[in-house]
């Protein structure tokens, strides 16, 4: 078992970003604090946690697969259960300056795109810093990015000629 | 929440002001350098600050820790006696930094679009990934995460040089669960034990719930794979430490 010391340290840094980012994408406030315990006390069975630099990201990684995950399970079930079709979800239309990633969108999103559309409209995410969480190219992000944008039909007012990439419009995740 | 405040290149990412204020980011002075001038910053920083001084909720208890047999073959303990009082060992594995050269997302799996299986390898208190042929050591521990487009079912099977097989992952009657989703950490480990020599690691990713004893004699060449199934295969040398 991990130490409980450790543990509540680990607690204390990261928990308030975890259930932010839980609420964001799962926008359920139970099942949000259903991911923060259940994240962390997964971590009380590890014999050690190597503290490292990236010690954030993994957090940031961790929340995003489990939530997108929920999301999909939740999608599955639900969709079981209503013998529906594959009908695609409809997107978040834009309002204004602001863009609403809905829990349906996210969770018809092929894995990979859900995760960058997290990373870059919820958490504002520069290419680097996403392709540092996927441990891809940052080049490879921009596609993803074009790619989700043109899965999703999301349309934002962005600024042009920015050579990183991001945006100088912010987009919020519900 | 929506933020609808415009940002420049230059602001700060919700990670970044977390890593920021975890510690992770040196003494901050770039990250106040930009706050001194950017209001949308220093708004979002005091936001997060705020956040972390309300956040009031406590952690449950842990459940006790299961006990886990160890996984040591050949070592004259059968695993129905082998359990000790151990947690179960599996641990947690930092995501590695950005590499130098590009790495197409793409190429992260062996074969596009196929379920992935990866290792992790635990020697002392140190984590690295593993990758095909990496050479590991008795007493070595062994993690394994999988990736997945599409939900799948999964068991874990080794074949050692003396042709030996093992179910590593589930103990069970059949494939276990695995939702769709990338790197997800599988809830076992495996420590090594002293017989040396090459180790094929077979990550066997179904379309339904095969019964594990199939995939055991498909993988002894005792009969076909299962239709539905592909897998991803991993060869580990375990070496005698020099």
């Amino acid at each position: 078992m991990m130490e409980r010391g450790v543990l509540e340290q680990l607690y204390r840094d990261h928990a308030p970003a975890v259930l932010r980012r839980a609420r964001q994408i799962l926008q359920n406030e139970d099942a949000a604090r259903d991911a923060l315990q259940d994240i962390f006390l997964a971590l009380a069975s590890h014999m050690t946690f190597e503290l490292r630099a990236s010690t954030t990201g993994w957090f940031y990684t961790r929340t995003t697969n489990y939530c997108l995950n929920r999301l999909r399970d939740e999608r599955n079930r639900a969709r079981l259960r209503l013998e529906r079709g594959t009908s695609a979800a409809t997107a978040a239309p834009p309002r204004g300056e602001a863009v609403v990633l809905a829990r349906d969108v996210l969770a018809q999103l092929p894995p990979v795109l859900a995760e960058v559309a997290v990373y870059y409209y919820c958490d504002e995410m520069t290419h680097d810093e996403i392709a540092a969480l996927l441990g891809c190219s940052r080049r490879h992000v921009g596609h993803l990015v074009e790619q989700l944008r043109r899965n999703t039909a999301i349309t934002a007012a962005e600024a042009n000629g920015d050579p990183s990439g991001d945006t100088s419009d912010a987009r919020g995740c519900g | 929440m929506t933020n609808t405040v415009a940002k420049s290149a230059d602001c700060l990412s919700r990670l970044r002001i977390d890593r920021w204020l975890n510690g992770e980011l040196g003494d901050g002075a770039a990250e106040r350098a930009h706050c001194a001038s950017c209001a949308r910053c220093a708004a979002l920083v005091t936001a997060h600050r705020d956040e972390r001084a309300a956040f009031a909720i406590p952690l449950a208890a842990p459940a006790i820790a299961r006990e886990a047999p160890l996984r040591s073959r050949r070592t004259g303990w059968a695993i129905g006696t082998a359990l000790l009082a151990a947690a179960l060992c599996v641990w947690l594995i930092a995501p590695p930094p950005a590499p130098p050269h590009i790495v197409s997302f793409e190429a992260a799996t062996r074969e596009k679009g196929r379920p992935v299986l990866n290792l992790y390898v635990k020697r002392g208190e140190r984590i690295h990934r593993g990758s095909d042929g990496e050479r590991v050591y008795p007493g070595d521990s062994l993690g394994f995460t999988a990736s997945t487009a599409e939900p799948r079912f999964i068991a874990i099977i080794s074949i050692d040089g003396a042709r030996t097989v093992s179910v590593y992952y589930p103990q069970a009657a059949a494939a276990a669960p695995l939702p769709a989703g990338r790197d997800q950490l599988l809830p076992f480990s495996v420590r090594l034990d002293g017989v040396l020599g090459r180790e094929r690691l077979h990550g066997v990713f179904c379309d339904r719930a095969v019964a594990v004893e199939d995939l055991r004699a498909a993988l002894a060449g005792n009969a076909a794979i299962p239709a539905g199934c592909t897998v991803d295969t991993i060869a580990i040398d375990k070496q005698a430490p020099s």
